[in-house]
């Protein structure tokens, strides 16, 4: 066994006799380092909790973002490899705004999840070979680099990061998961990271499908307490929510919480559990 | 909210090529030398100018700035259209006002929309309208003697106050207070230079840039329709008015009475004699 | 576009209608170089007695030339006839006088309305009974720049929205129309095509020509 796995588990493109790409699975593998990060759909909106893990009281918390607005009317919440999870998000503003400007209508959610599983198995040794699905070559006039390339110099590994996305498009609320496997689902309610499997447990038994918005807001942060090493509190997690936009059912609006309204939802969650975890 | 069955379902592939902006908006790549000469004929042979005739203007004041501009599509001396929107919304604080090519200038200023939007998501803040400016003009420069027509004004409000820039298809960028292109810009600018001051107060400046455009509908073939005005403010655009620039505009700035007592009942025109003689002839010939 | 063509560097355009023993002629104000607008009082409608009219569409130095050689031309004839020309005989020689220049025409189209008597051999019948009874028919024709006569029984049109104008007047036109109502599609075949046409407009005029006399109103037009 181990015998096979040192030999196929260099190449990011060879498969184990046993039909496995190992380095697919180990970055899925870095997932499990990332901090645990939870969403959560109800019938009003999705919410999305992230931890947010502070390495020194010296660090300055706004600078790490977990939760990134993705268009209008979706965002994402990161765990793993957070590094590499900027070429995605970049990929798939860059994705969510093409959409808009050829069909003048917001990019469904689904399809901004596929977009960014699209470029997750786009890993390889050979960098060049200029399959960069535009299908022209013009890159040689594209001299002021104003342009970013869409894309861009290869990786040469998988993604370390799995994203959790929330939108709301004309179907109504939607909450998706990319990994590094390029997988790409829907879910009621799903929790990605390091207390994933923990936190995955608990939200199966405590999610419903008839939550109001408020109530998933203390489910997510509650789940997230759980499987905190840290003591909650409105500086060490990020809170956002994708609702609908007040005029019209179809169009969702993106709302990260500032500092206050985390607290806020913080003070709703209930005293008593911290024991029960 | 989606139902269950959604989980398993199988993704189809999704043809990302055919729909999809590659880097430059245009799928054609620059040409090669050797089709550079043939581009360039064709170009010069058949210049695409669906809006050639256009009236736009735009001005800074104390308050903002205001954008105006007529709504005729000529395409040669044929009016395609007599309602044309030539304020482009590019973001609620940024607009472009369009003359010169309908498509180039809508669909640049749409791209300009976009990369605006991905600035703003990338760097938290709203592009600076200089910054917003130059992106277009890089773009436009980049496809110099291709044919490209677009003579535009983005006009917008920032961190450095109302900001009005000119860029057009030469690559040229130029940033003012007063700026109208198009056909009928000259008779434009005559109303707006004569007539213009900084401290004018917002209704008095719009009053000012639909009179401008007026002028320039009334004298200028190639403009027309109704007079779109916009002003530009800290908390961003406003759309001030929709006119018809046909009677009832021309009666209140300018008045039938200066054309209209023209064409007297034209037998009376005639010399007496005339008409006796007309009669006699008639008469005897009975014709 | 306007650039090339004399014909349409300084805009406008007459239109003529038959109607039922009327017809009617107009033609919109405008007088412009190239683009630009100089003025919206301009008459291309020449009278020559009261049941015949040309108008002259085209560059406007070869209508003020032609239209003093015609009123020459119909003052000469009458002079030495004692009689006024009737419409098919000005169009005659309207179209030889255009076709002289065969080689350097004018850039001109002309229009003809006038009302021609029905009964051309009762000429000789004589007194005020003749004229009461007499039935008229319309005359209309138009012709190009070389001279090329076309008679017809509906409309005739020249000028720089000729194309919108056949439209227009294809879709209102109807046989036997009366003078209110030839005034009424007249003027608005005519306003319709206008607000098409960068080069015409500014103000227009209708002729209607009756056994009785004519009838002029002035239209208002959109002045962009």
């Amino acid at each position: 066994m181990f015998q096979s796995r040192s030999e196929y588990d260099r190449g990011v493109n060879t498969f184990s006799p046993e039909g496995r790409l190992f380095q697919v699975e180990y970055a899925l593998e870095a997932i499990k380092l990332g901090s645990t990060a939870v969403g959560v759909q109800t019938a009003e909106g999705v919410v999305i909790a992230v931890e947010k893990r502070i390495p020194s009281p010296l660090v300055e918390p706004r600078s790490i973002e977990k939760i990134v607005e993705v268009d209008v009317h979706a965002g994402a919440a990161l765990s793993g490899l957070t590094a590499d999870a900027r070429t995605l998000i970049e990929h798939a503003r860059r994705e969510a705004q093409n959409h808009r400007f050829h069909y003048d209508e917001p990019m469904p959610v689904e399809s901004i999840a596929r977009a960014v599983c699209d470029l997750a198995l786009r890993f390889g040794e050979s960098g060049e070979g200029g399959d960069d699905d535009d299908g022209d070559d013009n890159d040689k006039n594209e001299g002021d680099g104003e342009d970013d390339e869409r894309s861009g110099p290869r990786l040469s590994r998988p993604f370390g990061v799995a994203l959790l996305i929330a939108g709301w498009d004309e179907n109504g609320p939607a909450l998706y998961t990319t990994d590094p496997s390029g997988t790409c689902i829907h879910w009621g309610a799903k929790a990605i990271g390091a207390g994933s499997e923990a936190a995955q447990n608990a939200l199966q038994e405590q999610y419903r499908r008839d939550m109001r918005l408020a109530e998933a807001e203390v489910l997510a942060l509650r789940v997230l307490r759980q499987v905190m090493e840290e003591k909650l509190n409105a500086h060490n997690v990020e809170v956002a929510a994708v609702t609908r936009t007040v005029d019209h059912a179809r169009v969702g609006q993106f709302q990260l919480y500032s500092t206050e309204r985390v607290k806020a939802c913080v003070a709703r969650l209930p005293e008593t559990e911290t024991a029960t975890s | 909210m989606r139902s269950p069955h959604f989980l398993d379902r199988t993704f189809a592939v999704h043809d990302h090529q055919a729909d999809r902006l590659p880097t430059h908006p245009l799928h054609s790549a620059a040409p090669a030398a050797s089709q550079w000469t043939q581009l360039q004929e064709a170009v010069a042979a058949a210049p695409i100018r669906f809006l050639h005739g256009t009236t736009t203007l735009a001005f800074v004041f104390q308050h903002g700035i205001i954008v105006a501009v007529d709504s005729r599509a000529s395409m040669g001396q044929y009016i395609g259209s007599g309602s044309v929107r030539k304020i482009i919304e590019i973001n609620p604080y940024l607009l472009g006002t369009m003359a010169g090519g309908a498509a180039d200038c809508s669909f640049w200023e749409r791209y300009l929309g976009m990369r605006c939007r991905l600035y703003e998501l990338e760097h938290k803040e709203r592009i600076s309208v200089a910054a917003a400016s130059k992106l277009l003009a890089n773009i436009v420069y980049r496809y110099k003697g291709m044919g490209l027509s677009m003579g535009t004004m983005i006009a917008g409000w920032d961190k450095t106050g109302p900001q009005l820039y000119y860029v057009d298809n030469d690559g040229t960028r130029l940033h003012g207070k007063r700026f109208s292109v198009g056909s009928g810009s000259t008779f434009a600018y005559g109303v707006l230079d004569q007539e213009y001051q900084w401290d004018m107060e917002p209704a008095a400046a719009a009053e000012l840039g639909r009179r401008a455009v007026f002028h320039a509908t009334h004298r200028d073939a190639f403009s027309g329709g109704y007079i779109n005005v916009y002003h530009v403010r800290a908390d961003g655009w406003v759309n001030l008015s929709h006119d018809d620039s046909g009677i009832a505009k021309f009666r209140e700035y300018i008045g039938y009475e200066r054309y209209v007592k023209k064409t007297a009942a034209i037998t009376q025109e005639r010399p007496r004699e005339v008409e006796g003689e007309v009669r006699e002839a008639q008469e005897r010939m009975a014709i | 576009m306007s650039g090339s063509n004399p014909l349409h560097y300084n805009g406008g355009v007459v239109l003529s209608m038959a109607g039922d023993n009327c017809v009617s002629i107009a033609s919109d104000h405008r007088f412009g170089m190239s683009q630009l607008t100089l003025a919206c009082d301009a008459q291309r409608i020449e009278p020559l007695h009261d049941r015949l009219c040309v108008g002259l569409a085209g560059l406007a130095t070869d209508c003020t030339t032609l239209a003093e050689r015609f009123r020459y031309k119909h003052n000469m004839y009458r002079l030495r006839e004692k009689r006024v020309m009737r419409p098919r005989t000005f169009a005659a020689v309207a179209s030889s006088t255009l076709y002289e220049k065969r080689f350097a025409p004018y850039f001109t189209e002309v229009v003809i309305a006038g009302l021609e008597l029905e009964e051309d051999g009762k000429r000789g019948t004589s007194g005020a009974d003749a004229m009461t009874d007499a039935v008229y028919r319309p005359y209309v024709c138009s012709m190009d720049l070389l001279g090329a006569l076309m008679v017809t029984d509906n409309f005739a049109l020249a000028g720089t929205c000729a194309e919108s104008l056949y439209g227009t007047c294809e879709t209102f036109w109807q046989p036997g129309l009366d003078p209110d109502a030839l005034f009424e599609v007249t003027a608005q075949s005519l306003l319709a095509a206008l607000d098409r046409d960068c080069m015409s407009g500014w103000g227009a005029v209708v002729h209607v020509l009756t056994p009785e006399g004519i009838t002029t109103r002035e239209l208002e037009a959109r002045m962009d």
